[in-house]
Parts: C-alpha cells; structure tokens; sequence
C-alpha cells in the first residue's frame, strides 16, 4: 500500500513539475504543456498490481501543474501540491469511477486545499 | 459566435475522445491527450485564438472520459454543452487555477448524471449496458 502511494505520488509529481516547467519556464502553451507529458506518461506500462493508476496520477498531475506561476514559486511547493494532490486521488479512488473530468476535479481541489495551507504554512 | 465555437468544439473533443478511447490502441488518457495535442496544432494555424478554442477542446475530451458504460453518445453531447457554458462563465473565475478545466467536465457530467437519474431519456445503447 506504501509502494503504491509513493508510485502514485511520483507519477503525480512528475506529471505536475514537468507540466509546470514547460508553461512557466519554456513558454509552451497551457494545452500542449499539458497534454505532452500526459501523452508521454500513456505509454507507462500497465501492470497487475497497480493498473492504469500510474498513467492516470501523471494525467491528474499535469492538471494541477497548469497552475499560474504567480501561485506556485518553487519546487518545495510543487511536491506539497503532490502529497496533496495524490493523498485526495487515493482516497477518492473508487468513487465516481468513469465520470469525466474526475481527474481535473482531484487536481483543482488539491490546488484550492495547498492554496488554503499556504496561506497557514508561508 | 465564439460561444457557437466553443460550444462545437466541446462537443466535437468529447465525442472524439469517446469514439477514440474505445479503440484497441488507445485509453481514455492517451485518447484525450493526443486529441488535445492534434487540435492545439490545427487550431494554431487556422484560428486567431488557438489557446482559448484549444481550451474548449481540451475540456471536452474530459467529457468524453466519460466511461462508456455509464454515458452513451447522448449524455456526451448534452454534458459537452454544458461544459461549454461552465467554459464561459464558471473557467474565467479560476482563472490561474489547475483543474479548472476539469471540474468544469466533471460538474457537466455529474448534472448529467442527477438528470439520468431523475429520468431524463438517456442513449438506448449506454441504458441496455446499465440494466
């Protein structure tokens, strides 16, 4: 269960940062900057332990990087809204499975959760 | 007419996905992101706002995420026409925030969703696949 988390929380990360750093720091259009890394990650081998969980962490991962750069300013921050981020995907797992847009939805509530505990932490 | 546009390439990005996403060789995430990759680039050279029609596009693949055994063609476009209207009003107010494409998709499909089970008619295909 711990490897899975961890898994998940660095195909989330990876999806994030790298989503993150295309926009902000090489001006790559929000979509592409999005998409690209997500694309890549579809291709991460499916496995019986852990399923598609992986490519989907990556997709929910991308989303939450599509934040502004004027509300993320380091990578400490980044890997917060990944804990986050993947603690909210683990939990909501089960629920909702095959609706659309269930992905984005983890990404902007572990965006709008690291918003409110930036407030308290910095 | 940009609200026709968008409301169109909602709709278009969702049910391509869908189609695409039952392919062999794709899942709904390959489907989504490669749908959002080929339309960023048509859309680049044949529109003046690639990135907010790209958007619309965007979002409307998440529609089409949708698992078909719980949507049919149906529900997609009626979800994709109401993500196009969250697109316009509820988007431009989380503006800067990840995921607000998406949850902009999963409250569309969501009300869908409440509307099927209050007894909105629903594809005859996806309703056989429920039962």
């Amino acid at each position: 269960m711990v490897r899975f988390f961890i898994i998940k929380y660095i195909a989330f990360f990876l999806g994030c940062a790298s989503c993150f750093m295309l926009h902000s720091l090489l001006g790559v259009p929000l979509v592409l900057a999005a998409a690209l890394p997500a694309f890549v990650g579809s291709f991460i081998p499916l496995s019986k332990q852990y399923g598609a969980h992986p490519r989907a962490a990556v997709y929910a991962g991308c989303f939450a990087g599509m934040c502004s750069a004027e509300l993320l300013s380091d990578y400490w921050q980044l890997s917060l809204l990944a804990l986050i981020g993947t603690s909210l995907y683990a939990l909501t797992m089960n629920i909702f499975a095959g609706f659309g847009g269930k992905l984005g939805s983890v990404a902007f509530v572990s965006v709008a959760l690291f918003m409110l505990t930036q407030g308290a932490l910095w | 007419m940009v609200t026709l546009v968008i409301m169109l390439l909602a709709t278009v990005g969702a049910l391509a996905t869908f189609l695409l996403a039952k392919s062999a060789y794709f899942d709904a995430i390959r489907a989504s992101s490669t749908l959002a990759i080929i339309a960023y680039l048509v859309l680049y050279v044949s529109t003046d706002n690639p990135d907010l029609y790209a958007a619309a596009f965007f979002g409307g693949t998440f529609v089409g995420m949708s698992a078909p055994h719980r949507f049919g063609w149906y529900t997609q476009v009626s979800a994709a026409l109401l993500f196009a209207l969250l697109f316009q009003f509820l988007v431009p107010r989380l503006n800067g925030y990840g995921g607000a494409l998406g949850v902009s998709a999963f409250l569309s499909v969501c009300v869908c969703h409440i509307a099927i089970l209050l007894g909105a008619p629903r594809s005859k295909n996806s309703a056989r696949e429920a039962k």
